[in-house]
């Protein structure tokens, strides 16, 4: 017992604990990546990059475009809190059932009473962010020797530059406030105000010199000189808002006006850009576009198989109206448009209605099926996808006669509580399954056999926006003749009859008729004025509501932003 | 001297003290008569037949006695072999009395556990219960529940206070969810680390999840299969459950979640025995959800679901001789749920080994090798989807009016017809396991032991789905769609540590030190095909027949990930008593993980724990043992994911973008818990149980937050706050009867948690996402300041078809839980029941919420309702309380007389979920849809869950 104690005593064993608790380190703890890309690696991935792979890296760039500007996210900020759009709760026949509510987001956006804590606010924040970071990211890597001494980097560095300004030009537009990384400091900041305006201009002069002009294969996918013109001039156009966003009356500056009336002269005539002729085909999927890209000067470029929603018309279509045949092309009954809206107009404007077949009781031949587009109210005709017993169904096939040709008959909403497709005017937030009437400004266009695939370009710039814009400037200069005739140059193409007087009413009907569901209303309605006016279940609203609250999740990830006022 | 330094070096000290106490008792044997003196010999087992080394033999009313050898075998020289009784202790077991009635040889086995001096299993170490000063539950395979299991962890369903098990559906094989003392993080990885027979496992799905072959935005995304599938459940001999930090910590960073220590069966030596144990059983669907019009027309609950056969049969080989035991056992577990076309298989192969080599058996190895083939078979099911392929929100709205098939035999038309969805649906995933382990022990020198034990878990999984080509409506995909996704993984551990067991008068040291290294790897590859050129040939039987590239939703080109991680400890433990009276323990362990950040590679996690056992004190009491335990230790949850500390870029469709930013300073979570918990049994343990109170406290929380903006990326961050988990465990078990024809035991466990968040920062967190028409995307639940994780916030029904703003409305997560257990014995009769428990928790009906909205067959509990508030309300938030018969079971032995070849026979019948008392008008109360935003779980949302089953079986066991 004795040998035992001085064989292993504490010593001892103290002694064999610190050797291994000296053991660490024989393992490398360093995480290897494996299936990403660290960052010193892309830097060197610049050097001798071909064309093709620095494309790849500006699409980054593109990405935030989609959803943002496909889906019900933009849109939501821009159309639904204005006087053209609304989605009200639509209640079934049994009240305790309904369509839409999607948590009262519609209703706060209409009413103008959203707060911080509102998910699409939150959505598009995050997506504009993420475009200026993309782009900040790319240019942060174009900007080393060896990639500028790139001989094909040129050209896609004004691109980036130019992407970046838009998107800080929309998060600006929304949020009034820009976070930004000072490109020569690296530091985070926010920009706002005439610093911002400043930023976003002197960026969009250092890309246009470089930048490529129009590419009709790309039909306005990409950012050329006629966009970052276009940018420009739409800056210039609002700078008077921008600076003083909750006046009662803004001043546009004379200086900002000629801006705008330069910038819209030099797109176009230098550009190559002209109106299309057929006003519903700007808005049709790509396989249509073609004839009308001469018009477009940038979009958000959906391309098949792609997650890009139908979501401009197939929101808006009753549940019991089909777009093609076989195949569950069916709408979703929600979106609307405003009583007041509809009694704007001349319903002879082409841009109202656009007549594909009649609307009544006949047959027609099928390879010449598709829906009206426009503006549709009242009773709607159709084909209606059956099963074999001759019964409505969905993803059933249409139903034919012994010719073999489509049967149109009035349509029912077979797949809630089967009433007569009866678009009607009238509106409440809280209404009925056929409250309000439709707008099928875009193609429910049928590329593939998914409900999900679609080719549709949602439109961000087109040159009746040049027009419109260098017409308002004239109009905001005096120039109410000029302005006029450059109006009445855009209703002549469209096919309308031309206007005899101008003011600023007109100015913003105008706007409406051509760019309804296009994403620009609420910037229109601010510059006009009209953004907090009461219209159809909306009561006036405060002057606060003209900037979105910056949303919670990023006033808790930036120590520089501050919340806007009011909120 | 030369013979005692020899001495010296063979024996270990326990050895020694055998022999001591052995010549003692042969010592103080001549006292006796021996002119009639018989030599008995024979063996000494555990109910599981281990060869119980140490077991003391003793003649009744003498002071004659003997132990058993490393074997278990013994032999004993009695005075009178016609009359005298043999009486045989072991630790953990209860002392038993055998008359010898002339009998010379004799097979020894224990019949019952010692509840209150079990052997636990503590990590790196067994210790005897009464030693044990932290917070471990034990659960030994008598005490399992019985019936068609799939998968461990139900056999401890509300056997063990501080343990909730929940399995996210009825479906064979579903993911479990098990929460020991709460919820401490509010992202995934709040599963307990997993250890078998000493090799930790990693807690990463080892199956590919589902993927979207539909083509709407959501669509068939369901959480992945149970990773511990691959364990038959019978090859399990004991499964211990450590519970506090003072437990835990010797797992370091990965124990704040608790450490389920498994323990497989082995061999004993002697005679080799064959068991058989097999049952067959069919299973129902327990309750249906009521629909409006399902008793006069088409109850499309009926067209899906089906009687499902289950059956399973597992053979076992035990035996060994003095130099070595093994088990070796064949399984086959066959279940189809009650949905058809689900189904689970299993075949399993197991053998172990122990061998005893160089003199005195200084030299110990172990040999574990398991090796099993699970294949999957799924529904197309979903956690977040509308109805677009998605067949249990199908079955529900779809009108009771219509009928499966139209008048030519093809499948009616209509909103997707959910028995055609079924047709056109496979999904088959293949999962071999193999998990291997080689430990060895040498002993240096008189209590000095160096340890080693290397182990490998390696699976490789593969999955393919198809929805082949099909006219069904809502679906719009006629051509047929195809994917295939592998998952392949590979956890590599090498542990050396040194015990040193030390004894000086009353004080005896134990220590422990050690240093552990594991490597953990996964690859997986996912490739989606479409257009099918041949209708009638399956994608799965030849994907070349399907022509695209991409899969029904687009986009998804070949896709492939790598991952490594890798983690390395130094762990140390000294456990100290004195006497029987003291007993402490002081642990630390030191993780470095390549998981952490930089600045914070490596973390410490300190534990220290001591008992007080009052019963020493108080010498005829009624108390056998009486114990205090205090605990406190610091432990760690490093779940987060690969590369989270990272900057680092990816190649996409959209062009090259960033991952996520950097943070070199990114750590575990830490967890800090006090326990004090009192151990007691009375009255020759008739009553017998503990109390604890725990006090859980994680810091540090890890979440993935955005990053300062601008930013395209996030960035994983630990937040300032804490999540406190606060609770009362209550065990109490008692032996009513014990006569030797009839005993009957109750024993009732229960829990009360409570759960609060603090943020200083005043963060909110929704989670919980509802899926559906006016519905989609709507949050139903908040973290915050103040709240507990798994708070409903949502606007008040009215009784006016309005609601309020959104308020809080209760909790997800049940403040109590408790079981019920009887075991009952009546001559070759054996009776056992269990009852499970959960209140104060309310449950969010979300499928109510969808079919409300959607436009097809409602239940009546919509249809009963006078007004509904539009979207989402507390309308839908239901009681979660229930009381569940989870088991019951009646068995009979025959006698082991009956048959010579037989040594042991036993028939039973058991019923699995034969009742449930509840309010809920779901299918079963005990839900969880995985609806998490951003990571962040929400608790007790119920969507579109597949049914629970009930289940009878018949059984037999056989021992030859």
């Amino acid at each position: 017992m004795l040998r035992l104690k001085t064989f292993m005593g504490m010593k001892n064993i103290s002694m064999m604990l610190v050797l291994i608790l000296l053991l660490p380190g024989c393992m490398n703890l360093t995480e290897e990546v494996f299936d990403e890309v660290e960052v010193g690696d892309v830097e060197a991935l610049l050097e001798d990059a071909s064309p093709e792979f620095l494309d790849n890296l500006v699409a980054s760039v593109y990405a935030p475009l989609i959803p943002n500007f496909t889906e019900r996210l933009y849109f939501n900020l821009q159309e639904s809190t204005s006087d053209i759009s609304m989605t009200p709760t639509r209640l079934w026949l049994d009240p305790s059932r309904s369509d839409w509510f999607d948590g009262g987001r519609y209703v706060v956006l209409h009413t103008h009473t959203w707060d911080a804590s509102e998910a699409t606010l939150n959505s598009v924040w995050s997506n504009l962010q993420g475009g200026i970071a993309a782009a900040l990211e790319v240019l942060d890597a174009f900007d080393t020797p060896a990639a500028l001494a790139n001989p094909a980097l040129g050209p896609r560095r004004a691109e980036v530059q130019g992407m970046l300004a838009f998107y800080m030009w929309a998060i600006f537009d929304l949020y009034a406030q820009v976070p930004y990384i000072d490109l020569n400091s690296g530091e985070n900041v926010v920009l706002s105000g005439q610093v911002a305006i400043d930023e976003m201009i002197s960026l969009l002069d250092a890309a246009i010199p470089n930048l490529r002009q129009k590419d009709e294969a790309l039909s306005g996918a990409l950012f050329s000189r006629a966009a970052a013109k276009t940018l420009k001039a739409r800056i210039h156009l609002n700078r008077g808002v921008y600076l003083d966003r909750y006046n009662s009356a803004f001043s546009f500056s004379g200086e900002d006006m000629s801006q705008v009336i330069t910038l819209t002269t030099e797109i176009l005539d230098q550009e190559g850009y002209s109106l299309a002729t057929d006003y519903f085909r700007l808005f049709d999927g790509d396989s249509d576009n073609n004839a009308a890209t001469d018009e477009l000067i940038f979009v958000a470029n959906c391309e098949a198989g792609q997650t890009c929603n139908r979501a401009f018309t197939a929101m808006v279509m009753s549940q019991g109206q089909f777009a093609a045949d076989a195949g569950s092309f069916r709408g979703w009954n929600g979106f609307c448009t405003l009583p007041e809206f509809v009694d704007s107009w001349d319903t002879s404007d082409p841009r109202y209605f656009e007549e594909n077949y009649p609307n009544q009781p006949g047959t027609i031949d099928p390879a010449s099926y598709q829906l009206n587009r426009g503006i549709q109210v009242g009773v709607q005709h159709g084909p209606v996808p059956v099963d074999a017993n001759g019964d409505p169904t969905e993803g059933g096939t249409f139903k034919r006669d012994g010719n073999g040709q489509l049967v149109i008959e009035e349509l029912r909403n077979f797949l809630r509580d089967n009433q007569v497709v009866d678009y009607a005017k009238n509106v409440e937030l809280t209404s009925n399954q056929w409250a309000g009437a439709r707008v099928f400004k875009y193609e429910y266009d049928t590329p593939g056999p998914g409900r999900w695939d679609t080719d549709i370009n949602p439109v961000i710039f087109r040159l009746a926006d040049v027009y419109l814009m260098r017409a308002e400037a004239k109009l905001r200069s005096g120039d109410a003749a000029g302005a006029l005739e450059d109006v009445n140059t855009l209703r002549a193409a469209r096919g309308a009859a031309a206007l005899t007087d101008i003011d600023p009413d007109k100015m913003l009907a105008e706007r409406g008729f051509e760019f309804y569901w296009e994403m620009q209303r609420r910037t229109d309605l601010i510059r006009f004025g009209r953004f907090n006016n009461a219209w159809t279940s909306k009561a006036a609203s405060d002057p606060n509501k003209r900037v979105f609250p910056i949303p919670l999740n990023a006033l808790a990830a930036s120590s520089n932003l501050q919340q806007n006022q009011g909120y | 001297m030369n013979r005692e330094l020899t001495l010296n070096k063979v024996m270990s000290l326990r050895r020694l003290l055998l022999l001591g106490l052995f010549l003692g008792l042969w010592a103080a044997g001549p006292a006796m008569a021996r002119d009639f003196e018989t030599k008995v010999v024979g063996t000494v087992t555990s109910p599981d037949g281990l060869p119980l080394a140490g077991a003391t033999i003793r003649v009744a009313n003498t002071t004659i006695g003997a132990f058993a050898d490393l074997e278990g075998r013994f032999e004993i020289t009695v005075p009178n072999v016609d009359t005298d009784t043999l009486v045989f202790s072991y630790v953990g077991y209860v002392t038993e009395k055998v008359a010898l009635a002339g009998r010379t040889s004799l097979a020894f086995v224990f019949s019952n556990y010692d509840a209150m001096d079990e052997v636990v299993v503590v990590g790196y170490a067994n210790r005897r219960r009464t030693e044990v000063t932290g917070s471990i539950a034990s659960l030994k395979s008598d005490n399992f529940n019985g019936g068609v299991i799939a998968s461990p962890e139900q056999l401890l369903q509300a056997k063990v206070p501080g343990v909730r098990i929940t399995s996210a559906s009825g479906e064979p094989g579903a993911a479990v969810n098990v929460s020991i003392r709460g919820a401490g993080s509010l992202r995934s990885g709040n599963s307990p680390l997993y250890v078998i027979d000493g090799v930790p496992l990693s807690n990463e799905a080892i199956t590919p999840g589902s993927a979207n072959l539909v083509g709407s935005n959501a669509g068939n995304v369901a959480a992945p299969k149970n990773p511990l599938n691959f364990l038959n459940p019978n090859d399990i001999q004991s499964i211990d459950v450590l519970k506090d930090a003072s437990a835990t910590a010797i797992y370091g960073s990965r124990g704040s979640n608790g450490v389920i220590l498994i323990t497989t069966k082995k061999g004993a030596s002697g005679r080799a025995g064959l068991s058989y144990n097999g049952y067959v059983g069919t299973s129902t669907i327990a309750r249906k959800i009521d629909m409006v019009g399902i008793d006069t027309g088409t109850d499309w609950q009926d067209e899906v679901t089906q009687n499902g056969l289950a059956h399973n049969h597992n053979l076992s080989l035990a035996g060994g001789d003095g130099n070595a035991t093994y088990r070796a056992s064949l399984s086959y577990f066959d279940q189809n749920g009650i949905i058809q076309k689900s189904a689970l298989q299993r075949y399993t192969g197991r053998i172990n080994a122990t061998l005893y080599a160089l003199p005195s058996d200084r030299l110990k190895l172990d040999i574990n090798l398991i090796a099993s083939h699970i294949v999957d078979n799924g529904i197309p099911r979903s956690d977040v989807a509308d109805t677009d392929g998605e067949l249990i929100t199908n079955v529900l709205a779809a009108d009771p009016t219509r009928s499966v098939f139209d008048g030519n035999g093809n499948y009616s038309s209509g909103p997707t017809n959910p028995v055609g969805l079924l047709d056109a649906w496979n999904d088959i995933t293949k999962t071999d396991r193999v998990l291997a382990n080689i430990s060895g022990s040498l002993d240096l020198a008189p209590g000095l032991k160096y340890q080693i034990n290397l182990g490998i878990d390696r699976s490789n999984a593969a999955r393919e789905q198809e929805l082949g080509p099909n006219n069904l409506e809502g679906i719009n995909l006629n051509n047929g769609s195809y994917n295939f996704a592998t998952i392949d993984a590979s956890n590599i551990l090498l542990e050396n540590y040194l015990t040193y067991d030390r004894k000086a008068g009353k004080n005896s040291f134990n220590f422990l030190v050690g240093h552990a290294a594991q490597q953990f790897t996964l690859n997986s590859f996912n490739i989606a095909l479409s257009n099918y050129q041949i209708p009638s040939i399956s994608g799965l039987d030849d994907p070349g027949n399907a022509t695209s590239l991409v899969g029904a939703n687009g986009g998804s080109n070949p896709d492939g990930t790598k991952e490594v991680n890798k983690l390395e400890s130094v762990f140390a433990r000294v456990n100290y008593s004195f006497g029987q009276l003291i007993l402490a323990s002081v642990s630390m362990r030191a993780d470095g993980s390549s998981k952490f950040g930089e600045n914070n590679r490596w973390g410490y996690f300190p534990a220290a724990s001591v008992a007080y056992r009052l019963s020493e004190q108080l010498s005829g009491s009624t108390f056998d043992d009486l114990k205090i335990r205090v605990g406190w230790g610091q432990t760690g949850n490093q779940e987060i994911p690969n590369k989270a500390t990272q900057e680092t870029f990816q190649v996409t469709d959209n062009g090259i973008s960033r991952v996520r930013e950097a943070n070199p300073d990114l750590k575990w979570e830490v967890s800090t818990q006090f326990n004090v918990g009192l151990d007691f049994s009375l009255a020759d343990a008739r009553l017998y149980g503990n109390i604890d109170y725990f006090n859980r406290v994680n810091t540090d929380p890890l979440l993935l937050v955005d990053s300062e903006p601008p930013a395209v990326s996030q960035k994983w961050v630990n937040l300032p706050g804490t999540i406190t988990n606060q609770g009362v465990e209550i065990y109490l078990g008692s032996q009513l009867v014990n006569t030797d024809d009839f005993s009957l035991n109750l024993d009732l466990n229960g829990t009360f948690t409570t759960n609060v968040v603090s943020f200083p920062d005043g963060r909110e967190i929704f989670t919980g996402v509802l899926s559906g028409r006016s519905i989609n995307g709507t949050l139903t639940q908040i973290i915050r300041d103040g709240e507990g994780i798994g708070t409903f916030y949502l606007p008040t029904d009215q009784g006016d078809g309005t609601s309020s703003e959104r308020e809080i409305q209760g909790s997800g997560i049940p403040n109590f839980v408790y079981g019920v257990n009887v075991y009952a014995n009546w001559k070759g009769l054996d009776f056992a029941m269990n009852l499970s428990g959960v209140s104060g928790n309310v449950i969010y009906n979300a499928t109510d919420n969808f079919l409300n909205n959607f436009g097809g067959n409602v239940s009546q509990r919509i249809a009963a309702a006078a007004s509904i508030p539009p979207g989402a309300s507390s309308f839908f938030l239901e009681s979660g309380d229930f009381l569940r018969l989870s088991n019951l079971t009646l068995g009979y032995s025959f006698p082991d007389e009956s048959v010579e070849w037989l040594q042991g026979a036993r028939i039973y019948v058991t019923g699995q979920n034969l009742y449930v008392f509840t309010e809920y008008t779901g299918y079963d109360p005990e839900v969880d849809t995985p609806v998490a935003v951003g990571g962040n779980l929400s608790y007790g949302v119920d969507f579109a869950s597949y049914p629970r089953a009930r289940t009878i079986l018949v059984g037999l066991n056989l021992n030859l």
